[in-house]
Parts: structure tokens; sequence; C-alpha cells
């Protein structure tokens, strides 16, 4: 009686989860008809898990031996089990089913030193309590899964898993190590996940031999074993988890682009570039460890990739920021540290670009040829061509082929006859804000300038200061500025102030009597409609002695 | 007195057949035909990948000094040995006597389950739980054939 209040209480305090079933014999060992009383009777064989069932014509031992698998007392267990199991499943989906692996103090140091260093994510594994197993996040294996199953032929770390493999075939024993798919605190350990197409996975553990393996060598151990399981879709799965898992750092890339417009389409493009990007470093890490994460060349578009000293796993982590780190190789922006900004960086980088060609499409009818070359001009860096051509594929859809041809060559063009020049304005790139514009209205005045060189002589243009374009703003268009004689004197006189007084000197005669002759006239036409000026007086005292 | 294994688990889950008393890992499941419950378990097509392990323990009707408490002990270390206790999932299909003994082990041992958060089936076939009263008839036979010592102890 203390065993059954005991075992009443115990299961009561659902401490633990526990389920069952229970059967009951029908009827006594022996002469039945006689002995009414079963040897363990209802009442006491039918106490403590619900539903219980009394096998028809069994005896106390028959019960327990069915003739074969259609006896009713082995089909209730084998539901049992079956159901067992479903009910201790709480996800049915396999790609989120946790994977046991391995468990021994050698294991969980090796793979702790080695999925720690190799992944920025403070939530790569935990310690399972009392079972000293370590739990690892399904992404953190993906990422080791893809960048090993990248490597190639020849690399420092072949012939390293070889024999590791082996050992861990010869090893195989029994599963301590556990992949879980979302790796909070509590939910995978209270609800036990188990599901039967786990079968397909591999159970093994590390053997000792390995524990003098360091982190890449754990991390290929770790790739290798999963091998098997990644040609079974393993590795998109996980792939595909790294989502949310990277999702739940905040680290989206929505979030953290949400307020960007997207640009033409360039999301998606960037996101192309990057997702060949990884691939590519990938593999070229693996095939060149000595010099981690260092790109030379990728698709024409990238010199070089810093060497920063993060794994590669980081880079899978904190991808926006490499996404920032892509588009400033791409696009020469400034480094940020903080990878929205950065990432916001590009896009307003790139908006820019966008938005100057779209403004000056709309014009082009009326723009001459030499507009664009200026345009070109404005944006001197190695990659201007192929942004600009973009951009004008983009935004010229309303141009016919021949306006977009002259306007592609144009830029090309101008490009071509840049040379080296080009370089030489590297730092004054128009990369953001003010100084955009202030390159933006650098350009506009030097072409100001040499549309009235021409009055002026062509020493002036060298000699003008470019850094006060607002004084000379008025002069941009001589036609209209030089209505009458006195403005126009006046306006030589700034130019005076700007050039030094020895350009007047410079200021040739005839262009002088010119100057003085369309004075008179004007003055002689003022007098005339009874306009009072005073062209002669401001002339003398302006003129060169 | 050893338990077997008729199948070991793939991933995790162990059917755990415990016999009553009077019998043994061999007889109790085993039909006039030769029919094996613990084998014919083992053949489910769908519970391939479960374990399915027949425990042992000694019980004959003068048994001496052979308790409970033993067959409990038994139980535990002869799992623990075999490794059916790192089972996530452990099912304990117990006959009779059987039913008592694990539920004694699960009550002496309750903190092994929880640490390791293994989750536990209990499949009862006519096991009582308030005893039965044919064995309170049975009850004096071994008394003659102790010694008195032992009977104090039992006592």
């Amino acid at each position: 009686m203390d065993l059954d209040k005991e075992f009443m209480n115990w299961k009561e305090a659902k401490r633990l989860d526990l389920r069952g079933k229970e059967l009951v014999e029908d009827k006594f060992i022996v002469m039945p008809t006689l002995w009414r009383r079963q040897v363990v009777e209802p009442f006491s064989g039918a106490r403590y898990l619900g539903e219980p069932y009394k096998v028809p014509e069994s005896d106390h031992f028959s019960i327990a031996r069915p003739a074969d698998r259609c006896a009713i007392q082995h089909r209730l267990p084998v539901q049992f089990v079956d159901s067992f199991l479903k009910g201790t499943r709480t996800v049915t989906d396999f790609s989120t089913l946790p994977i046991r692996v391995s468990k021994s103090d050698i294991s969980n140091r090796l793979l702790i030193a080695g999925v720690e260093s190799t992944c920025s994510s403070l939530e790569t594994f935990e310690i399972v309590p009392g079972q000293n197993a370590v739990v690892f996040d399904n992404a953190t294996m993906g990422f080791a899964i893809r960048a090993l199953s990248l490597r190639e032929e020849g690399s420092r770390f072949d012939g390293i898993h070889v024999s590791c493999l082996q050992q861990l075939v010869e090893a195989i024993v029994l599963h301590d190590i556990i992949l879980v798919p979302a790796l909070s605190k509590s939910p995978w350990l209270e609800h036990a996940p188990v599901d039967l197409t786990q079968c397909e996975i591999h159970i093994v553990s590390i053997p000792p031999g390995l524990d003098s393996l360091v982190r890449d060598e754990a991390v290929v151990w770790l790739s290798e074993w999963m091998k098997d399981n990644a040609a079974r879709g393993l590795i998109a799965r996980l792939l595909h988890i790294h989502k949310d898992h990277w999702e739940r750092k905040g680290l989206s890339l929505e979030r953290h682009t949400a307020y960007i417009p997207d640009v033409a389409g360039i999301k998606d493009f960037l996101t192309a570039i990057w997702e060949e990007f990884v691939s590519y470093s990938s593999t070229h890490h693996l095939s060149a460890p000595g010099r981690p994460y260092s790109v030379d060349e990728w698709h024409g578009w990238l010199k070089s990739v810093r060497s920063h000293g993060l794994s590669l796993l980081h880079w899978l982590v904190y991808r926006p920021f490499y996404y920032h780190i892509l588009a400033g190789y791409i696009w020469k922006i400034p480094y940020c540290a903080h990878p929205s900004r950065g990432l916001a960086l590009a896009f307003e980088s790139f908006e820019r670009i966008r938005c100057r060609f779209s403004a000056t499409c709309k014009n082009a009818p009326r723009l001459p040829l030499t507009i664009w070359k200026i345009a070109a001009d404005c944006d001197r860096r190695p990659h201007g061509p192929n942004l600009l051509g973009l951009a004008l594929i983009e935004v010229g859809k309303n141009l016919d082929s021949v306006q977009l041809g002259k306007l592609k060559d144009v830029i090309l063009a101008g490009f071509d006859e840049r040379g080296s020049e080009a370089h030489a304005c590297k730092g004054q790139m128009p990369h953001l804000g003010v100084q955009g514009e202030e390159h933006h209205g650098q350009v506009r005045s030097r072409t100001d300038v040499q549309a009235v060189s021409s009055l002026v002589g062509p020493a002036r243009d060298a000699k003008i200061r470019p850094k006060q374009p607002g004084e000379m703003l008025h002069l941009r268009e001589p036609g209209i500025e030089r209505s009458g004689q006195d403005r126009r004197r006046v306006d030589v006189r700034v130019w005076s102030s700007h050039v030094g007084p020895a350009r007047e000197a410079k200021i040739r005669p005839e262009q002088l009597r010119a100057i003085v002759e369309a004075a008179e006239n004007e003055e002689r036409r003022q007098t005339q409609f009874g306009l009072e000026g005073k062209f002669t007086k401001d002339l003398e005292h302006g003129m060169p002695k | 007195m050893n338990g077997e294994w008729v199948r070991r688990p793939t991933h995790g889950t162990t059917v755990v057949f415990v016999h009553g008393i009077l019998s043994s890992g061999d007889t109790c499941w085993r039909h006039a035909n030769g029919a094996c419950w613990p084998t014919i378990l083992a053949d489910e097509e769908f519970l391939k990948f479960v374990g399915v392990y027949v425990f042992t323990y000694q019980t004959t009707l003068f048994g001496g000094t052979y308790r409970l408490g033993d067959a409990v002990d038994a139980l535990k270390e002869q799992t623990r040995l075999d490794g059916v206790l790192d089972s996530r999932q452990i099912i304990f299909v117990c006959h009779s006597m059987g039913g008592i003994v694990v539920r004694n082990f699960l009550v002496e041992r309750p903190t092994d389950f929880i640490n390791s958060n293994q989750a536990l089936g209990l499949f009862l076939v006519a096991s009582p739980s308030l005893g039965s009263s044919y064995a309170d008839w049975l009850s004096p036979l071994p008394r003659p054939w102790s010694t008195p010592r032992q009977a104090h102890f039992s006592s």
C-alpha cells in the first residue's frame, strides 16, 4: 500500500512526463468457471492510468503471451508506443528536430571551442543541465556544413577529415551532442522532441583521440559527419533556419533596410551579388586558409576584401554588415562601423547617382552632349561607367534607343577620356550630403567659366578661384546678364576682384573698344528713350589707366 | 539473470519488457506456439527504430533473501549497464510483479529521469497496484524455509 501511495503521489506531482496504459486479465488461470476472481482484479490492475482494457479470454499469464502480431494485447502496446512518440513529438517538421550526436567532456570542450570561435553568436551552444551534453544551434551547424561542403580538394583540411571520419565511424556509440533549431532556454528541454525520421541520422560520438583537434579541424569533423545528412537536404534546411536565427538576433536585413527605398531593384541585385560572393569566399577561404577571407578579384568588381580577422561564420551572421562592406567595395563608400548605417549609405549613394541621371535624362532632348560629359565627370570612380550605365538603363526607359545609345556613348567616352584623372579625384567623390552638393557646384561653375572664357580671354578660366561659385552664378548666362552695359561693367569689376588687378590689363584693346562702342550705343539708345544712365561716368571710373 | 537486447535503438527510444513473478524474460512472454512478444514487437515495421530490451530478474517461490528491493536494484543496474537508461524515451511493458518493480524503481530514482529529461511510458499488463488476494494465500508458504534470522529481518 505504501508503494501504491508513493507512486500515486509521484505521478500526480507531474515532475516527469509519464503516460501509460493498463491491461487487465479476464479470467483466473485455472478453472475459470469455478474461480471467478482474477489473479489481479480490475480494481487493482487498473488504478493509475486512464482507459484500462480487459483482454477477453485472457488469464494472468496468457495476457502476456500474444500468439501473433494480431493479438489485441500486442496491438495495444504497439499503438501505445506510436501514440507515445507522437505525443512526445512537439514538432512534426523534420527540419526542427534535434539531433543528438555526442557527449564526452573532451568532445564538449572540443566542440565548444570550435564552434564558439567560429561563430560569433553567444547562443551558439549551451550545456544541457544534468546531461553533460552540448546543444548546438542548427544555424551554427549549417554554417559549418555549408562552408566546408564547399571545401576544395587539396586544402589543408584534406587528409585530416578522412582519419577523423574513420575513427568516428568505428566509434559509433551513443548520442550526446544535440542540435536544436531554436536555442531558447526552455522549449526543447521541456518537451524532449523526437521523431521517427531521426533514425535517418547517424548517431556518433567523438572519439577521445580527436581531442587534439583545433577549431578548424573540429568544424571539419562536424562537416564530414554531417555530409551524408546534407545530401538529404539538411543543408538547405539549416540555412533556412539560419534566417530565423539571424532575425532573432535583430539582424534582419528587412529591418535594417526598411527605411531605404528599393532603388531600381538594387536590393535584389545586391542580394544576388552577396549570395555569390559568400559562396566564392567560402571556397576561397577553405582552399587557401592561410589568407582567410581575402578575395583579390571577383567578377572584376572587387579588388580586395580586407582581412578583418573574423571567421566565415561571422560573415554569415552579420550579413547586413557585410552587405555594407560589399557595397563599399563596389561603390567605394566610406567605411561605417554600424551595419545598418553602412547599408543605408550604400543605397543612398546609389540613389543619389540614380536621381542625378534620372533628372538629366528628363531633359535629355534639350541638353547638349557636353552636359552628359560633364555629368560623367561628376562620378569619377573606377566602376563609374558600370553604375552610370545601369542607371541610364533604368531611368532612360522613356528614351528611344538612339538617344539612350548616345547618352551611354557620351558617358563611356567621358570616362575613357578621363584616364588617370579619375583616380586623382577619388578623394573628392560626391559620396554624401553637402560634399556632393559642393562637388556638383564646382563642376557647374567650371562649366560657366568655360562658357565665358571666350569673352574674357583664355587665360582667365585657369585663374578663376573655384571656391566662390555663388558669386559667379550670375555670370552663368552672359547673354541675359549683360542686358545693360553698366551691369556688365559691374560684373567685370567683380571678376577683377577675383582674378586680381592684373587681369584688367589683359583685356584686349579690341574687346575694350567693342565694349565702349556697345556702351555708347546703349547710352544713346537709353537717352533716346528718356532713360538716364551713368554709363560714361562709370566707364571712366572703371577704365584702365 | 541479465537483461538482453532484442534490438538496440537507433534514435533513443527503448521498450523494456519486465516479467512478473515466478517467471523469466523468456517464459513470461513466450506463447505456446513459440511466438515471443518482444520479438513480435521488434518485428513491427514502423517501430524498427525502437530498441527492445528484455529485463530478467530472479523470482522464485522460494527466493530466499532475494526481495523486491533487490529486483529493483537489478533493474536499475542492468538497464544502466546496458545503456537502456541513456534512451530519451523509455517505455516499460510490465507484467504482473514487473509493474511493481518498475514503479518502485521510478519512485526510488525519480531524479535520474527528471534530470535527464527523459519521457517515460508505462504499459502495465495485469499488474496489481493493490496486491492480489491470492498472494495472501501463498505468503505463508516460504516462511518455514526461511531461517529465523532472515524471517526476523523480513518481518
